[in-house]
């Protein structure tokens, strides 16, 4: 980190003095890198090469590039990247270079040259591109030099535009209107409101299409904002479709009181969209929003009351809060959570204290919704009027509050909670509460304190008592509540010790599994053992310290008197990669009530350890591909031992290409039935010989998402079990004897033996067919078989039937 | 081909009218503005009258899922399966995927609403057909980077409403003409930063857990990503492949560097770029709208160089509110790699990505946010917004600034590591300051006609 600082300041220093360009531009090397480039320019080189020199040219070119640049603006195939050089160049002979170049031109480089001036702002140009306009008979070439004169502005600009708006073609009317609204904007920009105004407003009131009036009068209201009020009053609530579609942003975007009071009231004669355009920017206008809100509050529109909630989440009126209720108990759908929403993200003290009044005196189902925005708001003054909804009552209302008091996490809430989850009568729904009481527990910063006090009171509670606080052990998941459990663990009343038993089986980290290892060992209670020991196991996947894991894991096996907790056991005992574990894995393994849990950990242990020690690999995947029946794991047991000595599949039958119109993706194609899936159906088949990939992109050239099938006779000795070994490029599905043996839609190079399936061969000829997915670029399949330790089997052969 | 239709097309509202849509002018203003669907039509169809009509300009792997419903897309059945939209045309340089697109559409079309043999989904190779349709009130722009901006600025042009996956611009120049078009012609735009909206909202919880000061003061931002800029190497090439039968290899190319086609028809031709403006905009999005509550910016871009191409770089953003967001994974934390970043403050850290977020302490994240704490614009489904937002005008949760505002981000580490060295930035004139050789890389010359 220091490295880094340093360098920082020295950065800073070089940034401050501003010096990193001018070295850049004044250095050696890039003058002479420039020169290097201007000879490509001026030499014999293609058009790629003097582009490609241009490019560079664009980031180091000096005022020494702009002759040699400028020659490249007459050839279509290198004006691009001359202007590319050009346009970017600060100096005013770059501009010279291009106007010079524009008079000459024509078709699409000078439409090149017209934007680039354009974008270069130059002033100098306006005179000869307004000239151009006057009989230019190529449209782009127009429209570009229309275009310009927007971008450039200026009143000689727009006396140029106004000109070919009477004058030219009517197809560049919106070329030409366009650009005036550029002119206007730059008036704005140039701190010219007056002639920006007059400007937006000739276009609104010309005859033009929808969106340049949008923008006129949008354009309108930001250069004469004196007569705001009125003209969006008007707009809101007219029947000109483009202004109140400018209106509705505008309204927004103003945040402008005068305008906003004019058209609020006119509210009742509003639609529901300026009313919610109103809604929306009021809520920036404190107080005097608030008869407003109220109004949208009541509104019949869903639309203008779901606006209304929205603007209360950010305002401050407690005079809405009866109205936020009752839309969260009662409202439509859509509004609901809007309204809830609010009610739990008003902000300020007036907020809290009106929702604790309102709760007191709301109807059922609105007191339910402020009990429960009261703990998403995490208002701690309503702490009482919690405990007493908590206490009794109507049920909602009761778990309403207790899941707030759970949300605001207050200790001083602990003892009501203990006392309520004390008092509840057995069989009772203790439940909510000991959830509430586990929040405060979670909480991290009521934890300590709520621990002192749950602690305590279960100290002094009664055998009864202390079973049903018990659980909260588990949340606090401290030395002290692990202290306390494993007293109770200890006790001679069964009802407390199959509590505790069970409560510490649920601790949420490894401190427990000792204790529950010496109770899986000492209880007298097998069913509490197994128990104890299963938890324990469970609490060892949170140890951090591998060898305690383990020695407890091995403990836990020695415990273990059935399969299930052994199992239990490996399956930890997998997740560490050791030669220690692999050994336990390999010995158990002969088990076989044991052997896939043993071989599952032997095979991930030993991908782990493969890279450092290489020479293990092979002997672990043998002793699986020995003892496991599983095809799963027989396939990573393959994929782990590497190559065998089989030989490829070298004669296939292959036909294609196959697709779909229309065909996006070769993935689609994975599961469509084409001619070779058919029984019976017609297939063209070509012989495809090959020394072990069979290339389909040589038999069918420039294929894309398509499908290719290949074909071939497997002659088996013996009814055998044996193993498929694939690669592909892209996906491959596999049929034996008309049945699916394997698939993998995807899209991928091809590596040898890169998939494995397990398959049974039957006596005599059996018929192997491969559909192999083509999305683009290679596309080959190859396969071989083997038995299942990787042998050669004597006596196979494959090939095509002559 | 077509030339200049947009030009020449008279440019309205749509036939039905925004009005209509909204269907909030209702004569005595009673009726809902988003009328639920349940309510309405056949099937819980909305009528019509009522229905967004869209036009979807690239049908490839992003644009189809929108349409049709994919991974990544985030709407079940995809724009086509939803009650409040009529999709009325597909259009793609690219035959197979155009043709492909209007018959899948067609057949679900026909299936929903009953009407065997449905034809009203039209395909285009030139997408100024598509916006020269009055009927079409908002599109989908899915196309390789460099059309983006361009394609959505002639659309908002049109009076289009415009949804634009990212990266939404590939120069300064053209990120600030996006959002200049939408200003003008106040037309509603969402970029496809959908990290904003989707996901369950964990991006939307991290950063209102920053701003609320939950790891104390913000310092410094892991960004896993580094970031990108358009910097042609080589401007043009002169490989040349056979041009595949149904593609419209000019309309294609459009403003970029002419070059015979080579076989590439990707998201860009190879070398365009300088690191990535791809994946970028996700995870600098989300730093962005943590980072700034008020909309600061990076004011300095620190180029750290570790090897011999700047491909390697590592570069250290410096915020003007003193943050420093770095291009590389916070070590040892695998959370922030999807889409995501590691926010690390005074009292703790938090990293987020599509597939999770944890913080260190891990109670940080126990403590609920409260009323007071910082609330950001919250929107659980992305083109549900979108839609929404046509619907009220209302700005949308992704909006041309702050687009913008992030790809601007991405472009300036991009063109420091362009330029192999350290930069200064002024986000409000969004220039280099008297850094010339900086500042020639905020734009391009686009290829005629396709200019701005």
């Amino acid at each position: 980190m220091m490295k880094r600082f340093i360098k920082s300041l020295a950065l800073a220093a070089i940034l401050a003095s501003g010096s990193i360009f001018a070295f850049a531009q004044s250095s050696a090397p890039v003058q002479a890198e420039e020169q290097s480039l201007l000879g490509i320019l001026r030499s014999n080189a293609g058009f790629a090469e003097k582009c490609n020199a241009c490019q560079r040219l664009r980031v180091i070119g000096t005022e020494n590039s702009i002759e040699a640049l400028s020659r490249l603006l007459s050839d279509a195939q290198t004006t691009q990247a001359a202007r590319y050089a050009l346009e970017g160049m600060p100096f005013p002979e770059a501009g010279e270079a291009l106007r010079r170049a524009l008079t000459v031109s024509s078709g699409n480089i000078r439409t090149g040259i017209a934007d680039s001036l354009g974008w270069r702002k130059d002033v100098a140009a306006v005179p000869e591109l307004a000239r151009l306009l006057v009989d230019e008979s190529d449209p782009a070439a127009a429209n570009a030099e229309v275009t310009a004169l927007g971008r450039i502005g200026g009143p000689a600009a727009v006396e140029a535009l106004k000109l070919a708006r009477a004058h030219t073609n009517p197809s560049l009317q919106e070329a030409v209107q366009r650009s005036l609204l550029m002119c206007a904007d730059n008036f704005l920009a140039a701190n010219d409101p007056q002639a920006a105004a007059g400007l937006f407003d000739q276009l609104f009131k010309d005859p033009a299409s929808d969106p340049i009036r949008v923008a006129a009068w949008s354009g309108l209201c930001r250069a004469d904002s004196g007569a705001n009020p009125e003209r969006v009053k008007a707009a809101l609530g007219g029947k000109d479709e483009p202004r109140l579609l400018a209106a509705l942003k505008i309204v927004r975007e103003l945040n402008d009181v005068a305008t906003w009071r004019a058209c609020s009231k006119d509210w009742d004669r509003l639609p529901a969209e300026a009313q919610t355009a109103l809604i929306d920017a009021g809520v920036r206008f404190g107080d005097e929003f608030l008869p407003i809100l109220l109004l949208a509050s009541r509104s019949s529109s869903a639309s203008v009351r779901q606006a209304a909630w929205l603007a209360a989440a950010k305002s401050s009126f407690p005079a809405i809060i009866p109205s936020l209720a009752t839309a969260a108990a009662s409202g439509d759908a859509s509004e609901r959570p809007l309204a809830r929403e609010a009610l739990a993200m008003m902000a300020g003290d007036k907020i809290e204290k009106a929702i604790l009044a309102e709760a007191k005196q709301a109807g059922p189902a609105e007191k339910v919704e402020l009990l429960v925005a009261i703990g998403d708001r995490g208002d701690a003054m309503a702490e009482t009027l919690l405990m007493k909804n908590a206490s009794g009552g109507p049920e909602p209302a009761r778990l309403a509050a207790l899941e707030s008091l759970g949300k605001l996490a207050l200790p001083s809430t602990v003892p009501f909670l203990l006392n309520l989850a004390l008092k509840t009568a057995p069989g009772g729904d203790i439940e909510p509460i000991l959830q509430a009481l586990g929040m405060v527990c979670r909480n991290g910063q009521s934890h300590e304190k709520a621990a002192r006090l749950i602690l305590d009171r279960v100290g002094k509670s009664s055998p009864q008592d202390r079973v049903r606080l018990l659980p909260l052990m588990a949340e606090l998941g401290s030395p002290e509540a692990l202290q306390a459990t494993l007293v109770a663990a200890r006790e001679k009343n069964p009802q407390i010790v199959k509590e505790a038993v069970r409560v510490l089986t649920q601790w949420p980290n490894a401190s427990a599994a000792t204790a529950l290892l010496e109770l899986a060992d000492t209880a007298s209670d097998s069913t509490l053992q197994v128990l104890a020991l299963r938890g324990a196991i469970d609490g060892l996947s949170q140890e951090t310290d591998p060898e305690a894991r383990l020695a407890k894991l091995q403990r836990a096996m020695a415990l273990a008197k059935r399969p299930e907790e052994k199992r239990q056991a490996l399956g930890q005992i997998g997740q560490i990669p050791t030669l220690k574990t692999l050994e336990i894995m390999k010995q158990s393994m002969v088990d076989p009530t044991l052997v896939n849990e043993a071989a599952l950990g032997a095979l991930g242990i030993a991908e782990k350890l493969a890279k450092d020690h290489p020479q293990i690999v092979a002997s672990v995947a043998n002793e699986v591909l020995a003892h496991s029946q599983s095809p799963e794991l027989i396939k990573r047991a393959w994929t782990l031992r590497g190559k065998p000595p089989g030989p490829f599949v070298t004669s296939w039958l292959a036909a294609g290409p196959f697709t779909e119109s229309g065909a996006s993706s070769a993935l689609t194609l994975f599961d469509v039935v084409f001619a070779p899936e058919k029984e019976g159906a017609a297939v063209s088949w070509k012989p495809l010989s090959c020394t072990g990939t069979a290339d389909l992109s040589s038999l069918f050239p420039g294929e894309l998402n398509c499908v290719a099938y290949m074909k071939t006779t497997v002659s088996s000795p013996a009814d055998l079990d044996g193993m498929l070994l694939l690669g592909s490029d892209d996906g491959l599905k596999v049929w034996l004897n008309g049945e699916v043996v394997h698939r993998a839609n995807v899209d991928r190079g091809l590596v040898a033996d890169q998939d494995v399936a397990t398959i049974h061969l039957r006596k005599g000829p059996n018929e192997l067919l491969l559909k192999v997915t083509q999305g683009g670029g290679g596309w080959a399949a190859c396969a071989r078989i083997v038995s299942r330790d990787g042998s050669t089997i004597p006596g196979l052969k494959t090939g095509v039937s002559k | 081909m077509l030339t200049h239709m947009s030009m020449s097309m008279p440019q309205s509202m749509s036939r039905r009218g925004f009005l209509s849509k909204s269907s909030a002018l209702l004569a005595a203003a009673v009726a809902p503005t988003i009328i639920p669907a349940s309510a309405l039509g056949r099937g819980g169809l909305v009528p019509p009258s009522e229905r967004i009509n869209m036009g979807f300009i690239g049908v490839g792997g992003q644009g189809g899922g929108h349409l049709l419903g994919h991974a990544w897309t985030y709407v079940p059945g995809g724009y086509v399966a939803r009650k409040d939209v009529q999709v009325l045309a597909v259009c793609d340089v690219r035959k197979e995927r155009r043709d492909f697109a209007q018959k899948r559409a067609n057949e679900l079309y026909a299936d929903k609403l009953g009407k065997p043999g449905f034809d009203g989904v039209n395909a285009y190779n030139d997408f100024r057909e598509v916006l020269a349709r009055p009927d079409i009130d908002a599109v989908l722009i899915a196309l390789p980077y460099h059309w983006a901006a361009p394609m959505a600025i002639r659309a908002m042009r049109a009076g289009k409403d415009v949804y634009c996956e990212k990266p939404v611009a590939i120069t300064v120049r053209e990120g600030r003409e996006v959002i200049e078009t939408a200003r003008r012609h106040s037309r509603v735009y969402q970029a496809g930063m959908q990290q904003r909206s989707e996901y369950g909202g964990k991006f939307r919880l991290a950063c209102e857990m920053v701003r609320s000061g939950r790891i104390g003061t913000l310092k410094e931002v892991f960004a896993y990503r580094q970031p990108g800029a358009f910097y042609p190497r080589p401007w043009t090439s002169t490989n040349t492949q056979p041009l595949p039968d149904g593609l419209d290899w000019d309309l294609w190319l459009g403003p970029l560097p002419w070059r015979p086609y080579g076989g590439e028809t990707g998201h860009a031709l190879s070398g365009c770029f300088i690191g990535d403006v791809n994946w970028a905009p996700h995870h600098y999005d989300i730093i962005q709208w943590t980072v700034n509550p008020d909309v600061t910016a990076p004011i300095e871009v620190e180029y750290e160089n570790q090897g011999s191409s700047p491909e390697t770089a590592v570069i250290h953003y410096h915020y003007a509110n003193g943050v420093v967001v770095h291009s590389t994974a916070y070590p040892g934390e695998n959370v922030g790699n999807e889409g995501g970043a590691c926010f690390v403050g005074t009292k703790g850290r938090i990293a987020v990505d599509r597939n999770g977020i944890v913080s260190h302490p891990g109670t940080i994240l126990n403590d609920p946010l409260r009323s007071g704490d910082a609330h950001v614009y919250h929107a659980n489904s992305h083109s549900g917004n979108f839609l929404e937002c046509i619907r009220t005008r209302r700005q949308t949760i992704c909006h041309p600034e702050t687009a913008v505002y992030t790809m601007n981000a991405i472009f300036i580490g991009g063109i420091s590591m362009a330029l192999q060295r350290s930069v200064k930035w002024d986000p409000a004139k969004l220039e280099f300051p008297g850094d010339e050789a900086a500042n020639r890389l905020r734009s391009y010359t686009p290829r005629p006609p396709w200019i701005l």
